[in-house]
């Protein structure tokens, strides 16, 4: 077929130039075969590369290395106990208190249980059973002391009896005993590696073994098992991310089945679902190839390129059913539908991606990845639905009852359409309009208490009801441990940790830190030399000072317990722990130890360093996040905003598509500050990618909508003829990335369900604003005459191409 | 968008410090101090804070209605409701304080670690500092210095009597004189400090401080000047001076570390041991002046008791095996005791029998005083503590006043 029988019509809109795109859908069709073969042999490479692609678990990436405080963390890391290769196994008597012979013996099994589980750090495993917990008295002889089993137990009342005048002299309650004397607690430290394989200890087998071990062999009607700790929750998220594969699939089939019902056609249906899940086939491919791996964020990435492939298939295909309705053939229909939809196509999708590299701007890992997988894969539907897609149908085609349910819908004037239409004529658009502001001002209100940053107790990756987080729960309010803790680290020339002068800055830093509100009660260096003090001092409690003599301070530095201070008596960790991780705790203490901290800089002796723990993590994330979030809102309404004024050449364009944006960002935020969801890692994203996908349906519409006015179509009549065949299509695509996202609500793991939460209400938002925001706008900011006008002075009198 | 804006604004005030004041004044003046470059606790003042009244304390005393306590980081805390709320005084130092002690309603001093001693002439509101460490440590260089050379020249006068057993004494005590000389130079040249532990005076002119390795000054001017006055003690151990204690007008009693027990008939200006019946350290010692007994308490609820100025001394079962720190009376008659572990034991037949109870939260106490209202405010670990007359907890919350 040569290039004159096809129809004169001319796209309005070029990505380079009139030539070169005739020569693209030419080449294109021109050697469909050679072109199919190159793209199956492509997919199985990529293929073969997307099975390989693993489970990415490495947690520097969700910390902003870069951050001032993470680089002081990382230079101490190995000196600090970061507390992240512990786990602590706590065992509760479900009746009565933990003096009896039957929970001891419970206790005594399980403490060789987990002795023997890989990984466990044995020397330094630490429970009611283990010979490093002891008790101590100060006696007229000096100190006295002894395990806190009493050699000679044996389970005897009278033995029970001397274990408990032990354990109230061992100081361990609220440590491992807990303080109404009902569960004790086992503190299982790990080695980092696999004693094995000298790789990095794999959590899940870890966490199997306890649960498998412990927890299930344990539980009991009178015993009640839990388990806490950083490799424990890490374990769990994992396991949970694998429910996302799940989610997947029923994304994928609730979606066929609407497909279906939208095209009434097999094989309409079956094209795009499988060049849509071609899509995350080459996506996940490629991640493979560059080295990336699958985390519990970028897994997000799949479900998009899925739903964004299928909106731009449903487009292509919806298309190719109006071309064929009016008599056009196989190949015809598919290259006229090609025709007139790779501009808008490859617009909105370089939007989409363009929108996420704007995350780029964020300085953590996780985000940046999730940007240029996210980037990736919609680089990849460019490809696979807007040049694979309109080839395969090229072959297949469409069926006839396909046609005809586009042919009806053509000739069918639906009611819903027509009152939508309605928002071109003044009355509705004020109104509309007028909603718009109210709800803008509304938004802004509702959203003024967004934080920034994790609002919730305990794990919050994990939701309040987990098991994990229960159990979190149950150890903080058994024992007087804290799990939000707050590491300033006090630096000082080698072997002079033990100073005088250092120690009474840290104490007075702590001092300090203990009068803000939020903070529970600090830890370090100097509570253990004030501590000691005492007791070489008959426990005096007037003795709880510190000593100016530097020959007592160094003792009381010797019988420090570990990770209280570098080996090379340099750093000594202040440990703070404070009330929750909340966004204005944590700020309150870390702009107060940042002061103090300031007060030191010009010290010889001792200068103090935020932050460790996971508070000082997490404050560094949320002091990123908050300086990132508005340069990368604004970039990202940059980036589709001059990529929309590129394309149409016309602000009043830009601003009918990006104005329903704005409002949604608006009304998400307040969501957000309603529904108690914060600004963090998780959900910055959703910003960026609700704009940059958001912008799609205004991109479609605006398109359709601008031929129409060109060919000489009133507003009203112009924008009823885009919702019906459009329209339709961006509706059910709001509808088809709302599901795809929208799974995600069920998902264990909360940043998962918060992601879902907001994209479903973004992709829905956006949908809405640009069917009924747009238009009205478009009544009060289009002069149709002068894109008319603009038209032919471009085009002479050659038609606007078809956008479907 | 705005939102975004008022978040921004939060985060740009976190980074002005000039904004960032609003919220230090939230927790008072903690971040003015603590912001200046590190300056010796003898020169920086207590920090203002409203946690003073449930942080370490470690002794309390009753003036008129006022309720006085000391405690660490240079605390002093006053009440005039009985012990519920508490007012934080001006303090020049940020060091421990140990012992407090009044001979009038307004004229007080407290003394603490960095062998500090404070003065007050205001009823506890303000505090100015007469001696410290520093001073002390001048003080105690120069007595050894004058112990060793009356003790060479004690050599000498041996030596001429060709008496093995005075030779061999008198170098015994020269040596130990040279080690207390040593020592002096050391802690001098290191600028090492040791904590006074107790405080009593005769008049707003004349009294003593004790405290740690056998440390005790004297004053006669209010505690302008201060005189080392170790050399009027039988101590040659140098043992701990854990309390001072007034039985009458001329006679008063010292006891400390290892069972050591010392009285005076003169006012103080000669000590001399007494026959103690037990090696473990006395923190404590209260008289009974109604009933002329006198109780010395300390290590693992050993309490010994005299009815007779010391001539006899013996230890009464109390019942408790936790340390014994600090006591109060009851119009000269029955003794109340604190120590750590929760130990509260109250005595009756003249102090020779003891009753003990725990108190709830078992945490460890330092002092015990009755407030005018007639209940117990102890004293301790984690501050005040209100027992009623029983011995119970009162359900009444220790607050701070701000000031």
């Amino acid at each position: 077929m040569s290039q004159q029988n096809l129809p004169k019509t001319e796209p309005e809109h070029y990505i380079i130039t009139p030539d070169t795109e005739v020569l693209l859908e030419r080449m294109l069709f021109g050697a469909r075969g050679v072109f199919l073969c190159v793209l199956l042999a492509l997919t199985v490479f990529l293929a073969y590369n997307a099975v390989q692609v693993g489970l990415d678990s490495r947690s520097e990436k969700y910390i902003p290395l870069e951050h001032e405080y993470i680089k002081n963390h990382m230079r101490h890391a190995n000196d600090l106990s970061s507390g992240l290769n512990n786990i602590k196994v706590v065992v509760a008597s479900k009746n009565g208190d933990i003096f009896n012979a039957e929970y001891m013996e419970t206790l005594r099994q399980i403490n060789d249980e987990v002795f023997f589980i890989k990984g466990t750090d044995r020397s330094k495993l630490k429970s009611l059973w283990t010979p490093n917990v002891r008790w101590t008295e100060v006696t007229e002889e000096g100190f006295q002391g002894g395990p806190v089993i009493p050699p000679t137990y044996d389970g005897s009342a009278a033995s029970i009896e001397t274990l408990r005048n032990n354990v109230i002299k061992s100081g361990q309650i609220g440590a491992l005993v807990s303080n109404d004397f009902t569960s004790t607690m086992l503190d299982v430290p790990l080695y980092g590696l696999d004693p094995d394989t000298g790789e990095a200890l794999n959590p899940q087998e870890l966490a199997k073994a306890l649960e498998e071990q412990v927890r299930d062999k344990y539980s009991s009607d009178t015993i009640a098992i839990h388990i806490i700790g950083f490799p424990k929750k890490m374990a769990d998220l994992m396991d949970g991310a694998y429910n996302v594969a799940i989610f997947f699939l029923v994304a994928v089939l609730i979606t066929s089945f609407l497909l279906f019902i939208y095209s009434r056609c097999p094989r309409g249906t079956l094209i795009p679902v499988i060049c849509s899940v071609v899509a995350v086939v080459w996506q996940l491919g490629i991640l493979n190839l560059i080295g990336f791996g699958i985390d519990p964020y970028s897994m997000l990435v799949p479900f998009l390129v899925f739903a964004i492939g299928i909106s731009h298939g449903v487009q292509i295909i919806n298309g190719i059913a109006i071309e064929a309705g009016k008599g056009a053939g196989r190949e015809m229909a598919a290259r006229l539908a090609f025709r007139g939809l790779y501009v808008p196509g490859m617009l909105a999708l370089f939007s989409d991606a363009i929108g996420f590299l704007t995350l780029l701007l964020i300085n953590i890992n996780v985000i940046q990845e999730l940007a240029i997988s996210a980037s990736i894969g919609v680089a990849v539907i460019i490809v696979t639905n807007l040049l694979l897609l309109p080839l395969l149908m090229s072959y297949v085609g469409i069926s006839k009852s396909g046609v005809s349910h586009a042919q009806k819908n053509e000739k069918h004037e639906p009611a819903h359409w027509r009152f939508i239409a309605k928002f071109t004529k003044p009355n509705f658009a004020v109104t509309a309009i007028l909603v718009s502001v109210l709800l803008a001002i509304g938004g802004v209100l509702g959203s003024q208490d967004l934080k920034i940053g994790d609002l919730d107790k305990g794990a919050p990756e994990l939701r309040q009801d987990s098991r994990y987080n229960l159990d979190n729960a149950f150890v903080v309010d058994n024992f007087s441990t804290s799990s939000d803790v707050l590491v300033i680290m006090a630096e000082t020339p080698d072997e002079k940790c033990a100073t005088f002068e250092a120690l009474d800055a840290v104490d007075r830093l702590m001092w300090t830190m203990q009068n803000v509100e939020g903070v529970q009660s600090a830890v370090s260096l100097a509570t253990v030399a004030k501590f000691m003090s005492k007791a070489s001092n008959e426990g005096n409690p007037k003795w709880t000072a510190l000593s100016r003599n530097q020959n007592v301070l160094n003792s009381s530095v010797q019988s420090a317990p570990a990770g209280m201070l570098n080996p090379s008596c340099s750093m000594v960790p202040v440990i703070i722990f404070l009330n929750d991780h909340k966004a204005e705790t944590l700020e309150r203490a870390v702009m107060i130890a940042g002061e103090f901290a300031k007060g030191y800089e010009d010290n010889a002796a001792i200068k103090f360093k935020l932050a460790s723990g996971n508070a000082g993590v997490e404050s560094a994330t949320n002091q990123v996040i908050a300086k990132a979030q508005n340069l990368m809102l604004i970039f990202v309404y940059i980036v589709v905003s001059v990529l929309c004024f590129i394309t149409f050449r016309s602000v009043r364009a830009v601003l009918c598509i990006i104005t329903p944006l704005a409002l949604t960002s608006i009304l998400c935020q307040a969501l957000m500050a309603q529904m108690g969801i914060g600004v963090k890692v998780a959900t910055l994203p959703v910003i960026a990618l609700g704009v940059g996908i958001g912008v799609d349906y205004g991109i479609y519409i605006y398109s359709r909508l601008e031929a129409l006015l060109i060919e000489g179509n009133s507003l009203h009549d112009a924008f009823l003829e885009t919702l019906k065949t459009t329209g339709k299509a961006v509706s059910f695509t709001g509808l088809t990335l709302a599901i795809g996202v929208g799974t995600w609500i069920w998902s264990p793991i909360k940043f998962q369900a918060d992601m879902g939460i907001l994209l479903t209400f973004m992709f829905i938002w956006n949908m809405i604003g640009a069917l009924v925001l747009l238009p009205a706008l478009a009544r009060y900011l289009l002069r149709p005459e002068v894109i008319i006008a603009k038209h032919k002075a471009a085009h002479g009198d050659a038609r606007p191409a078809e956008n479907f | 968008m705005r939102s975004l804006d008022s978040v921004r604004a939060m985060l740009g005030c976190a980074a002005r410090s000039m904004c960032g004041g609003a919220l230090v004044a939230t927790i008072g003046l903690t971040s003015l101090h603590a912001s200046a470059q590190w300056q010796d606790p003898l020169q920086t003042p207590a920090i203002k804070t409203l946690k003073a009244p449930t942080s370490l304390l470690l002794d309390v005393t009753l003036i008129g209605d006022r309720l006085v306590a000391v405690g660490e980081r240079g605390h002093i805390i006053i009440s005039d409701d009985d012990g519920s709320s508490w007012l934080q005084a001006q303090v020049p130092v940020m060091s421990t304080l140990t012992s407090i002690y009044f001979v009038d309603d307004s004229t007080g001093w407290a003394v603490g670690h960095d062998a500090v001693v404070l003065k007050t002439q205001d009823a506890g509101l303000t505090w100015v500092k007469q001696f410290d460490g520093f001073e002390a440590n001048v003080m105690v260089l120069e007595q050894a210095k004058r112990v060793k050379s009356q003790l060479e020249v004690a050599l000498d006068a041996a030596n001429a009597t060709d008496d093995d057993d005075r030779i061999e004494l008198a170098e015994e005590q020269l040596e130990n004189a040279s080690y207390t000389l040593e020592d002096a130079e050391v802690d001098l040249a290191d600028k090492s400090t040791k904590p006074l532990l107790d405080v009593w005076f005769k008049d707003v002119k004349e009294g003593f401080v004790v405290g740690a390795y056998g440390m005790i000054f004297k004053t006669i001017d209010g505690g302008n000047t201060w005189q080392d006055w170790s050399g009027h003690v039988e101590n040659p151990d140098r043992f701990h001076l854990n309390a001072i204690t007034a039985i009458d007008d001329q006679r008063l009693m010292m006891v400390g570390e290892a069972g050591l027990m010392l009285r005076t008939q003169d006012q103080g200006d000669s000590w001399q041991q007494m026959y103690s019946p037990y090696d473990g350290s006395f923190f404590g010692l209260t008289s009974l002046t109604k009933q002329g007994v006198q109780l010395a308490y300390g290590l693992r609820g050993n309490l010994a008791r005299s009815d007779d100025f010391g001539n006899n001394w013996q230890l009464v079962d109390t019942n408790t095996q936790q340390s014994l720190i600090g006591a109060t009376d009851r119009h000269g008659r029955v003794a109340y005791v604190v120590g750590n572990g929760g130990a509260f034991i109250e005595g009756s037949d003249r102090g020779r029998k003891w009753q003990s109870t725990a108190r709830v939260g078992r945490s460890s106490a330092a002092a015990i005083i009755k407030s005018k209202a007639g209940h117990f405010v102890i004293v301790g670990e984690k501050g005040v503590e209100l027992l009623d007359k029983s011995g119970e907890r009162m359900s009444i919350t220790v607050t701070s006043i701000e000031g």
